[in-house]
């Protein structure tokens, strides 16, 4: 009989099935830091337009892993030779990244606020070299250092890797004590990388569309290390026969930035969670992730920040939300604005004067569509790596998203809809 | 600075850069001014590099770079490298346009980019690397309160690109070091 402390355990998953987590991994999975991440919707108030969108970080944490560690192998299979010869890794090398590049997924979103990215604005502003506000990954990293030393460290499987809870913060951090497992980097967080390809597939399942479907495992078998065509080093690509599959992660997430994530009733909704609770929280802003301050941070989940809400707190804001009563859009740019749309935009913004309750930007929207250059793999002789965006007329042609929206409350719109259209008659 | 104003400075600072380079930067090497301008001279550009194998790194200077082509302020040039198809940017007709549109603030921060362009811009696309990643440590380990010895950073430089000669991270880290823009005393 397989030894408890070696046995596997499947979780069954809406996307990719079972879900394969080891004695360790589950040890992990069951710390209060990491279950407190079923009661963090993944997608905040977005039920609110689409109502199957009610799933949570939890679900999404054993995707990534699941996705990060086909990557991995994915890699290792086409990669081999880079690894060993240019990365200097041995076969045990290989077999120990496995394991943290798998931790390091499953954790990489551990330090998520209520609500996720919506609540992030309202982290602590930090000042070293530059005055900016922690980001989840702070937390992450702060919540693996100090709450889940001993799960990573201690459980008996880590007898033959002794990976240390610093090594996978460190990752996380892409913190220059990573050394050479920085090359996984782009695994955790880049342009092609596990977190990206299971939201956009797990996203659209539970919000019932079908934009952010594509054939991730085709792109799985076609992931390899390509050179940097300027300088030494190497970075993630794809061979030319994963052209099509990269071209529709691309088309993926274009699609579901505009249709999911900047539609403009979600995002009203999350300036309403932002102010709500900005009420709700003492000082109007996270506690730090500092050793004394975390276990105060791990105490918000949203179903406290709900039950404040429900008592009606959150002040305007608050009341808002519990009403439905959300701004409305008055007006917005093309997708692609030139010079002049955001000089009309501001002009009308002006014009709306106090009825103009908030400015949305496509640009400070956490799922941005970013300019994103996978470099492809010539199958030819020599096999020479030109840029997806020069191989795909289709992605050549997708331009960043920098759309603004303005909004009114719902009781001034049809004044603030009268002044939009007067400035509008006069442009014209 | 305000999220639009910001918006219009980093497009400007980024066509200026364009336009004063002594040969066409080429996406490393517009990727590293960014991280050097900003982090060695404090210029508030509000990018949030992380740290790579390929150093340090922000998706939003590639998309500044597509904003500030669509403005026509630069032109993207495909280039042909022995491993591959790269990128150039050259000025455009809108250039001094999309720079008047943060003039000010242009001028504020004109002395750090004279020493940019001035220290930095004639160096290699590898060299520009090197020298981001080596800084980048420097500062993680200040912050950090780690020891930090020319030795050191050379051993943490190394760890991450076991690719790169031992000597020129060595000359890169001796070179920074002499210019004092990181400290790394002898052990």
């Amino acid at each position: 009989m397989v030894p408890k402390h070696q046995r596997n355990y499947e979780f069954r998953c809406p996307v990719h099935g079972f879900i394969t987590l080891s004695a360790w991994e589950r040890e992990i999975v069951s710390q209060p830091a990491f279950q407190r991440l079923r009661r963090i919707r993944q997608l905040a108030w977005t039920d609110q337009v689409y109502p199957g969108a009610m799933h949570t970080r939890f679900e999404h944490s054993l995707g990534v892993m699941h996705v990060a560690t086909a990557m991995y192998d994915g890699l290792v299979h086409s990669s081999r030779s880079i690894l060993e010869h240019d990365l200097k890794f041995d076969a045990a090398g290989i077999e120990r990244d496995r394991i943290l590049v798998r931790l390091t997924a499953l954790l990489h979103d551990v330090g998520h606020a209520p609500f996720s990215h919506a609540a992030e604005d309202l982290f602590p502003v930090i000042r070293d070299e530059r005055v900016h506000r922690y980001q989840h990954e702070d937390y992450s990293a702060a919540i693996i250092r100090q709450k889940l030393r001993d799960a990573i460290e201690q459980h008996p499987l880590n007898d033959n890797y002794r990976i240390g809870a610093d090594e996978i913060a460190n990752l996380l951090e892409r913190s220059v004590a990573a050394g050479r497992a920085l090359v996984w980097g782009d695994i955790i967080s880049g342009q092609m990388d596990a977190d990206r390809i299971d939201y956009l597939l797990r996203d659209s399942l539970h919000a019932g569309v079908q934009y952010g479907r594509f054939d991730w495992r085709r792109l799985m078998s076609c992931l390899v290390l390509v050179p940097s065509v300027e300088e030494p080093g190497f970075r993630l690509g794809v061979t030319e026969g994963g052209l099509h599959a990269a071209e529709s992660l691309v088309l993926a997430r274009y699609l579901m930035f505009t249709q999911v994530y900047f539609h403009k009733t979600r995002v009203a909704f999350d300036h309403h969670l932002h102010h709500a609770l900005a009420e709700v929280l003492p000082g109007g802003v996270f506690p730090p992730p500092s050793a004394d301050a975390l276990d105060e941070f791990l105490g918000w989940d949203d179903w406290r920040v709900l039950g404040a809400l429900a008592e009606g707190r959150g002040g305007e804001h608050g009341r808002r939300l519990r009403q439905r009563d959300h701004f409305r859009e008055v007006y917005h740019t093309p997708e692609t604005p030139s010079a002049r749309d955001l000089a009309r935009f501001r002009g009308i913004c002006d014009n709306l004067g106090p009825l103009l309750r908030t400015v949305v930007s496509a640009e400070k929207s956490w799922y941005k569509v970013d300019k994103l250059e996978i470099p492809v793999r010539s199958d030819n002789p020599g096999r020479r790596v030109v840029s997806l965006s020069k191989l795909s007329t289709v992605v050549a042609g997708l331009k960043p998203i920098d759309k603004r929206m303005a909004y009114c409350a719902p009781e001034d719109k049809e004044r603030a809809l009268a002044i939009v259209v007067k400035r509008e008659g006069r442009s014209r | 600075m305000n999220a639009d104003k910001q918006g219009w400075f980093r497009l400007a600072v980024l066509a200026t850069l364009v336009k004063r380079a002594p040969q066409p930067p080429g996406r490393t090497a517009m990727m590293k001014f960014a991280y050097l301008l900003q982090t060695l001279r404090g210029v508030p550009l509000g990018y949030d590099f992380r740290l790579y194998n390929y150093g340090p790194y922000d998706i939003r200077v590639l998309n500044d770079l597509s904003q500030a082509e669509r403005f026509r302020a630069v032109k993207e040039k495909t280039v042909s490298y022995p491993k591959g198809d790269g990128y150039q940017y050259l000025p455009k007709e809108r250039c001094e346009w999309v720079c008047a549109q943060a003039a000010d603030e242009l001028d504020e921060f004109g002395e750090a980019i004279d020493w940019l362009v001035e220290r930095f811009a004639s160096e290699p696309a590898w060299r520009l690397e090197l020298f981001s990643t080596i800084v980048y440590a420097e500062r993680e380990l200040r912050r950090k309160q780690q020891p930090r010895s020319r030795n050191e950073l050379c051993r943490r430089v190394q760890s991450i690109k076991p690719y790169f000669d031992g000597e020129k991270i060595a000359a890169a880290v001796d070179a920074l070091a002499r210019d004092g823009l990181i400290e790394a005393p002898a052990d």
